[in-house]
């Protein structure tokens, strides 16, 4: 297996799976989504590969291909994975058949390019996740941009063009921000390489200079944070979140928001944990404002996307005290909760999507009583609402826990405080959220899903999932219990790369 | 021819040059038909082609020929590209006027 | 047997997992078999491991399994473990998993019977197994995280069960404000987590073998940097309890979770969850050790509910929602048997407690069944006729919870007296709650007696001549658990006979012997009051008692009250038929700020943020606008301008030469 460039191979079958769709499929696009559900099973599988022989014990970083490309600038295609990077992987490789699968009804015209477009789309995400050279993570950085300006433009609601634009626009300016703070570092240390750039920045004498490394970190902490998003920027994220068609939301919130906290731990803190450590309260003050934000805006949603979309905002909070808090626990938990957020959130706006299909509507007050009509769906949301709200044994305590217990100790100041008013957080999510459930599942009936002349639903005009729809959720029910019951796997795999984080960020500190 | 110099000075050179663009800058400005602006962005061209030369010579450097050769390459493709542009228009419009080629305001 | 203690909690998951999968395929009866089947199965585990812990006799800290590393990662000496999943098996978990499974499964088989007719049969079953899971890892967890995952799956059962008729908006209403409502609480265990991590590194609570760390409980004195930070540990800990355990200010919740069916009023707002913070306090007490001020907050706020909520019990119609307050108030004895450091004597309670509130609960129940729903205690009366089972062991439990000398809550309500009398003598602030407490007893006495006098004696009072309702015994899944519990509710104080009833000698009862080596406080004052003190204040509780049953007695059983007495207790009556007011409070004060703030922040977003984004978006458009006009289309335009910018630039060169 040493020989298999399985990364480059992860890669590749993407890429493929795009030539696949626009050759494969006819003129009505009607084997499109077949052939890009195939291609992204395989990629899938190539993960496993991946997360099978990836060693926790190992180097740093493994799986590693590096050639030449730019080599008068120090620019090479360099790709690896490390635990943080092998979860995500993963996260993707799954999300990408689970968006695909559900994009169902919402997605009826031109199917051909929306397949290829999700495919570019999980291209430029993986891309994102293994490159280990800075060039080439802003080229992949930049590429996600292309796919979901269209998937939102030409598939979304009434609103989209409008939501599209602003969405990229917003993107744009943070992205702009790191290309610069990027050709500053790069050129000044005479190589793109994200280990040799660690190297250069960590030998004595090779230091650039704290303020510097602030305003380089400043640079690049605006575009990850513009794209996770932190409070205040996150006003692309609800109108885009809303009128894109369900599947893309998913991806967007589930996958592509990821890449954003990804970033921000891998290139913000891990090239200038010093830096990082200097603006850790402020960036935590962010996120604890994220936090309570978005859910008490969110307990004032009638619309059950939007409601979801706001709560991602808050969930997000979570991920990014974690990551800047610094200590492991609150590290682990931070990436942990990247997973977990991607599968909660993605999960509820599925969720939602279904909902949607059946009743036309996103309106929360038009639902109601459908507990009574859809009593496996209404199983399924108790536990991905409780997910969500940080229930133990579920995924989102295992995040949510772990990061408030290490920020609480975390050395930089105020950010104890800032753990607590998260907590607060868990307790507003829990308002929100059974607020949600309670009028969209419980009550009485509403009377517009009363047929009453015993059809095929039963006395009801709308029925329960059908198999399709279960087997999209069932696994993400699977992972919620998973790593909320035994998260070790995931932990081990993450802890050697969260350790390599936090010993530069306790370095820093000196 | 004694009194005279040797050679015709650059100063000369300058003057004509001089001359010549404004002339040019001239009848880009006023000339209402496409292809009289047209002549008159060559004879600017063609003006600091001779300045060039000129000074090409008093320094007795190759440089200035060259970069000559270059602007006169670039003004043989831009009239070729300008030319069928203004064919075109004439063809639409039935006239080389170009105050009627307006659409690209703002 | 101690290797099967994991079958203890694993069990009524399976049962859970079974009844939640397959519960709608299999029909009825193999929903019971998996539902009871599987607590009663675990009790008998439980039964056979706690046999095993008494034959292995004295012990330090009990027996710990540890099954699997939970929140950690890396092995060997990289390992990092923040929480793992293990237990711990002592006597104070003992006595809680033999209460949690015993009681959890009369109440299952209860449940059979009463919940026979409703279409959710398979999820009610599924959730009372999955309760009975929870409640079982919050009481046999070695470490404070797992311990807390208990305490909150036991929430989330609670918000389940109690919005199981979710069809009512008053169920759900109630269901989701019990969850909130602990939530709230649960932050200040939430944040007191924190600390101990942060403090000690570890939330163990005994030193694991071959561990470097020692658990926190071996080492509670090692505090934070300041008293002030030690003090902080057990406070925000009594949040939690004041959350789950129903004590004021969080106590609004319990009340309104009568909304679920009755067996779960029974066996988690009576028997088992609400507990949970009483058993929390036991067994963290090292921790409240420490701060004599936390153990005073315990006590303070403990006597205060028992008083509140009993006077509040004392003016309520509807059957479910007196013993609602009555649970109330007897958590309040529990609690303020923690704050006079007597662990024992409250856990005491909460198991004599746990048989005759189960008993009670069960018994309204039976007359709630046999009612057809019927609730208020105005349509009940001479219900002892109809249904002579249901009433005879409702009398017991009645008999059990006032304290009747030789029924169980006789034993473990003095000994919390005693305790706290005791401790007065050092404190005298606790002399006044011991005050408290003791007209607190009377109250109770009042208003079981009014309870059973309205429903049990005089005439029937409902609507006979109608023939819809014709009072009637419940079946005998509902009566044998009422019989077994009736004699609950009588032998299981005998466990807690104090030394000067029977002269035995040796420290304390023998339960308080038993649970020794758990709870027995290290560091505040410990001591034995005489016996003929002890005797006089079981007499003078005795007397309160007496007094109580006899007002009650004079005034529904006879001529009822003077009209003056009426005029006089009036405005009383108002207050605490209004429940103190504290629901319409806390709307005040907490629930609609938040509301507002929220809808504030939502147009903030909708508005502000929305507006800047538009603003900055169309200032640029409004811009470029202006701009484009300068875009004239005129080719000779562009010409001039270009020339003029050509001159400027060489005469500003030229002039800056």
């Amino acid at each position: 297996m040493n020989g298999v460039p399985l990364i480059s191979l992860m890669l590749a079958i993407p890429a493929l799976g795009v030539l696949g769709v626009i050759a494969g499929a006819g003129r009505d696009g009607a084997a499109a989504r077949t052939i890009a559900l195939l291609s992204s099973a395989v990629t899938f599988v190539i993960s496993l590969l991946l997360w099978v022989g990836y060693e926790p014990a190992g180097a740093r970083f493994q799986f590693e291909e590096q050639v030449d490309w730019l080599p008068d600038f120090g620019i090479s295609y360099h790709v690896g994975i490390d635990g943080i990077s092998l979860l995500l992987i993963l996260l993707t490789t799954i999300f990408v058949p689970v968006a695909l699968a559900a994009s169902g009804s919402s997605v009826d015209t031109r199917l051909r390019e929306f397949a290829s477009l999700v495919l570019v789309l999980q291209f430029a995400i993986l891309g994102a996740l293994v490159a280990l050279d800075l060039f080439v993570f802003y080229i992949f950085f930049e590429l996600m941009l292309v796919p979901t300006f269209l998937l939102v433009g030409v598939w979304g609601g009434e609103r989209r063009v409008a939501a599209a634009m602003r969405f990229f626009l917003f993107t744009m300016v943070g992205s702009v921000a790191m290309l610069v703070g990027m050709i500053a570092l790069g050129t000044s240390k005479g190589t793109f390489d994200y280990v040799g750039l660690i190297d250069a920045l960590g030998k004595p004498g090779g230091s650039i200079g704290a303020a510097t490394a602030m305003w380089l970190f400043v640079a690049f902490t605006l575009a990850f944070a513009i794209k996770v998003p932190l409070v205040p920027l996150h006003s692309w994220l609800p109108e885009a979140y809303v009128q894109a068609p369900v599947s893309v939301t998913v991806l967007m919130s589930s996958v592509m928001a990821k890449v954003g906290t990804y970033g921000f731990l891998r290139f913000s803190i891990g090239l200038f944990p010093g830096a990082a450590q200097e603006a850790a309260s402020a960036v935590a003050l962010l996120a604890t404002l994220g936090i309570v934000y978005g859910a008490l805006v969110a307990a004032k949603q009638r619309d059950l996307k939007r409601l979801v979309a706001y709560s991602s905002i808050s969930h997000l909070g979570f991920v990014m005290l974690g990551l800047v808090a610094g200590t492991t626990e609150a590290v682990q938990g931070g990436v942990i909760q990247m997973v977990n957020h991607g599968v909660s959130t993605g999960a509820l706006f599925l969720m939602a999507g279904m909902l949607n299909e059946r009743a036309r509507t996103w309106a929360i007050a038009h639902f109601g009583g459908l507990a009574r009509v859809m009593p496996v769906f209404a199983a399924l949301l108790v536990l991905v609402t409780f997910s969500s709200a940080g229930l133990p044994f579920t995924n989102g305590f295992t995040g949510e826990f772990l990061i408030l217990t290490g920020a609480f100790r975390a050395p930089a100041t105020h950010v104890w405080a800032f753990a607590v008013v998260g907590a607060v957080g868990v307790i507003l999510g829990a308002v929100y959220l059974l607020r949600m459930f309670q009028q969209v599942m419980q009550g009485p009936v509403n009377p517009a899903f009363v047929a009453g002349n015993g059809g095929a639903n039963g006395p009801f005009s709308i029925g329960d999932l059908t198999g399709r729809e279960m087997l999209i959720l069932a696994p993400l029910a699977v992972l919620i219990i998973w790593i909320g019951v035994y998260p070790k796997p995931f932990l081990d795999r993450s802890a050697p790369a969260v350790r390599a984080v936090t010993a530069s960020f306790a370095g820093a500190s000196r | 021819m004694p009194g005279l110099p040797e050679t015709v000075p650059t100063e000369a050179y300058l003057a004509l040059s001089a001359v010549l663009f404004g002339i040019g800058a001239i009848g880009v400005v006023l000339r209402k038909s496409a292809l009289t602006m047209f002549m008159s962005i060559e004879l600017m061209l063609n003006a600091v082609n001779l300045t060039l030369v000129a000074f090409a010579r008093q320094f007795g450097r190759l440089d200035g020929q060259v970069i000559v050769f270059f602007v006169m390459a670039v003004a043989a493709a831009e009239v070729a590209v300008g030319l069928a542009i203004i064919v075109d228009i004439f063809r639409s419009r039935r006239s080389v006027d170009i105050d009627d080629v307006s659409w690209l305001r703002g | 047997m101690l290797d099967q203690l994991w079958l203890v909690p694993v069990l009524p998951l399976a049962g859970a997992v079974l009844n939640a999968f397959l519960g709608r395929r299999f029909g009825r009866d193999a929903v019971v078999a998996f539902g009871v089947g599987s607590v009663a199965l675990s009790f008998m585990v439980a039964v056979g491991t706690v046999n095993d812990l008494l034959a292995m006799g004295q012990m330090m800290h009990g027996v710990e399994t540890h099954l699997f590393p939970w929140l950690a990662w890396g092995d060997g000496a990289a390992r990092v473990t923040v929480a793992e999943v293990g237990m711990l098996l002592d006597p104070l978990s003992a006595t809680m998993i033999l209460v949690v499974t015993g009681i959890g499964t009369l109440i299952h088989v209860y449940s059979a019977g009463y919940m026979e007719h409703d279409d959710g049969f398979a999820r009610y079953f599924a959730y009372l197994n999955l309760f009975t899971f929870a409640m079982l890892v919050l009481v046999l967890a070695n470490n404070l995280v797992l311990l807390f995952v208990g305490w909150e799956l036991v929430g989330f059962c609670s918000w389940a069960l109690i919005g199981f008729w979710f069809d009512r908006d008053s169920a759900a209403n109630a269901g989701r404000k019990a969850f909130i409502t602990n939530r709230i609480g649960d932050l200040g265990v939430l944040v007191a987590l924190f600390l101990v991590w942060a403090n000690w590194g570890t939330f163990a609570f005994h030193t694991a073998p071959g561990s470097m760390t020692p658990g926190f409980l071996d080492d509670p004195a090692k505090v934070l940097a300041t008293p002030l930070l030690a003090m902080a540990i057990p406070l925000l800990l009594l949040v939690g309890v004041t959350g789950k355990s129903a004590q004021i200010p969080l106590f609004v919740w319990l009340p309104d979770a009568m909304e679920g069916p009755t067996p779960v009023s029974a066996l988690i707002h009576a028997a088992t969850m609400v507990t949970g913070g009483v058993y929390l306090v036991a067994r963290v007490h090292p921790v409240y050790d420490q701060s004599p001020e936390a153990l005073l907050a315990l006590a303070a706020i403990g006597a205060l509910t028992a008083f509140v909520a009993a006077t509040i019990a004392t003016a309520q119609n509807d059957i479910k929602k007196v013993l609602a307050y009555s649970t109330v108030s007897q958590l309040g004895f529990m609690v303020l048997g923690l704050g006079a450091g007597a662990y024992s004597a409250a856990i005491f309670h909460v198991m004599t407690h746990a048989f005759f509130k189960a008993l009670l609960f069960l018994g309204a129940g039976a007359v709630i069944h046999g009612l057809a729903n019927q609730q208020d205690l105005r349509r009940m009366g001479g219900l002892l006729r109809y249904m002579p089972v249901t009433g005879w062991t409702f009398i017991v439990g009645w008999l059990a919870i006032i304290g009747v000398p030789g029924f169980a809550g006789f034993f473990s309500k003095d000994l919390i007296l005693a305790k706290a009398f005791g401790r007065g003598l050092v404190d005298p602030t606790y002399l006044v709650l011991y005050g408290v407490a003791l007209v607190t007893v009377g109250l109770t006495a009042f208003y079981m007696s009014r309870l059973v006098f309205l429903a049990f004696f005089g005439e029937y009072r409902g609507s006979h001549d109608e023939g819809e309702v014709h009072p009637h015994e419940a079946p005998f899944s509902m009566l044998f658990p009422l019989s077994v519990l009736a004699v609950g509710s009588v032998v299981a104080g005998w466990v807690g006979v104090p030394a000067f009833l029977i002269g035995a000698g040796g420290e304390g009862t023998a339960i308080e012997r038993f649970l020794a080596p758990a709870t027995l406080a290290t560091g505040v004052w410990e001591g034995t009051l005489n016996h003929s003190t002890e005797l006089l204040l079981a007499g003078l509780s005795v007397a309160v008692t007496l007094v109580g049953v006899g007002a009650a007695g004079v005034i529904f059983l006879g001529e009822g009250a003077s009209p003056l007495l009426g005029e006089l207790v009036r405005p009383f009556r108002d207050l605490f038929a209004g429940r103190w007011f504290l629901d319409e409070l806390y709307g005040a004060v907490v629930v609609r700020p938040v509301g507002r703030v929220s809808s504030y922040l939502a147009s903030f977003d909708a508005g502000v943020v929305e507006g800047t984004v538009t603003l900055v978006g169309s200032s640029v458009t409004g811009l470029g606008g202006i701009l484009a006009r300068l875009q004239s289309g005129y080719v000779r335009g562009y010409a001039v301008t270009m020339l003029v910018g050509a001159v400027g630039v060489v005469a500003a060169a030229w002039a800056l030469r």
